[in-house]
């Protein structure tokens, strides 16, 4: 498909390009941006929400305001930047509407099927059940914390471009991040170290003050 | 804010600049998990609220049909309802079943032509196998007479066992019933995918959908599909 000018095809112009487009009136444009995008937006909503129907609704709430109010794009941060803070901000919302979060598994169908259905390798099985275990560990977090472990530690993004989605201070990035790490710590220990028979490995002393005072927090939020 | 949770702040970010062990295998165990795919259920519902993308409809012929409009959202569905597809074998007819899906099809529906597909061959190329085959257009338990694809060529594939193709199927399917008339193993646009042919009870045409060999619950994704009307 091709741009407007119709010499150049949609799939080879940058996000700005697109954007600029789309603001113009291009029917296709943001079709493009939705198919760079999708994968990214998703993976954050649903890991951040735990909950395939609440993520999609939130991807949708988003993606609709995001081509909607294109014209408000002003181009100071970049378009995935954006795209990702109108989901994020959507996923949040959604949080806050409601009076408690649900802390369950996430449905096999989407992050790991049943292991029943799928011929696979031991090991294979074993990724899936570690990645359906981190899964719910992160669904289980704060919202605030696990969204900016997704953003971080999952996804990549920077500090600063993390706190450009999330509307907040490069430092309040990091201590959510930092709370949301300690937490999993101690969900996920059996995971870090399999010899251990399910228990958290001790923390050396000099650690175990901070990491205390951390979890206090974790669970006061 | 108090001195303390100030000080708390300071300490969760000097965390941050300098992690602890337990922090590092944290993040090494995030940054393991497999990266996911929006659902294509999801992906059309979005396409059908932006301007429609029209590459599909510009280049397959008049009677090919845009799909888009006559999926439902599958999140909508209870999710827990496709996890029950059972395999049973009779009269030598391979049969699943699932509270989502109903495949019913003969023996060796899983072909190899190795055929080129692109978008704008798929609605001549995909009838001309199932002639070919033997595999009627309008049903689903003709014989076939071409050879299916041999094992060792499926291995690794959704196609290699009837689990993985039901899968494949319950990803990829909006329908509560659909016949699976046949699976071609061959390339689009360069790429080794699976080309599903199938039918929706009640819907006057053939549901082709391009996927990728690795087609199942955690890769929904549906490269093309195009609706062959019937004649």
């Amino acid at each position: 498909m091709e741009s407007d000018a119709g010499s150049v095809p949609l799939t080879e112009l940058d996000d700005r390009a697109l954007m600029a487009l789309h603001v113009q009136g291009n029917t296709d444009a943001f079709g493009e941006l939705f198919r760079r995008h999708r994968d990214r937006l998703w993976s954050v909503a649903l890991r951040t929400l735990g909950d395939p129907e609440e993520a999609a609704d939130a991807v949708q709430d988003g993606l609709i305001s995001a081509y909607r109010n294109a014209a408000s794009y002003r181009g100071d941060a970049a378009v995935t930047t954006w795209l990702h803070r109108i989901v994020v901000n959507a996923c949040l919302d959604r949080v806050r509407r409601r009076t408690s979060r649900p802390t369950v598994a996430l449905p096999d169908d989407d992050l790991a099927p049943e292991a029943s259905r799928l011929t696979v390798r031991r090991d294979a099985m074993d990724e899936r059940e570690t990645a359906l275990e981190i899964n719910r560990a992160l669904a289980a977090l704060p919202p605030d914390q696990a969204a900016a472990v997704v953003l971080i530690d999952v996804e990549g993004w920077s500090v600063e471009e993390a706190a450009v989605i999330l509307d907040c201070p490069p430092g309040t990035v990091k201590s959510r991040c930092s709370r949301g790490r300690v937490k999993l710590a101690a969900t996920l220990g059996h995971l870090r170290n399999p010899e251990s028979d399910g228990r958290v490995p001790t923390l050396p002393d000099s650690q175990v003050s901070s990491a205390e005072s951390l979890v206090k927090e974790v669970g006061t939020r | 804010m108090s001195d303390s949770i100030l000080l708390e702040d300071r300490e969760a970010q000097a965390r941050f600049e300098a992690p602890h062990d337990s922090d590092m295998a944290v993040i090494s165990l995030l940054s393991s998990l497999p990266s996911l795919t929006m659902p294509a259920d999801l992906v059309a519902d979005l396409q059908r609220r932006f301007p429609p993308q029209t590459a599909l409809i510009q280049q397959t012929p008049a009677d090919v049909i845009d799909i888009s409009s006559r999926r439902r959202p599958r999140w909508m569905a209870p999710l827990a309802v496709a996890a029950s597809v059972a395999l049973l074998l009779t009269l030598g007819a391979v049969v699943f079943r699932s509270t989502d899906v109903t495949i019913v099809n003969a023996d060796g529906p899983v072909l190899a032509s190795g055929t080129e597909y692109s978008a704008s061959n798929l609605a001549t190329e995909v009838p001309e196998l199932l002639n070919t085959a033997g595999l009627s257009a309008t049903s689903a338990v003709s014989e076939a007479r071409i050879a299916p694809a041999d094992a060792a060529a499926l291995a690794g594939t959704f196609a290699a066992s009837p689990h993985s193709i039901g899968s494949c199927i319950d990803a990829i399917t909006d329908a509560p019933t659909a016949q699976l008339v046949a699976i071609d193993m061959a390339t689009f646009r360069g790429t080794a995918v699976g080309v599903i042919t199938s039918r929706v009870s009640g819907e006057k045409g053939l549901t082709v959908s391009v996927v990728p060999t690795n087609c199942g619950a955690e890769n929904a994704a549906i490269l093309e599909q195009i609706v062959i009307a019937d004649q």
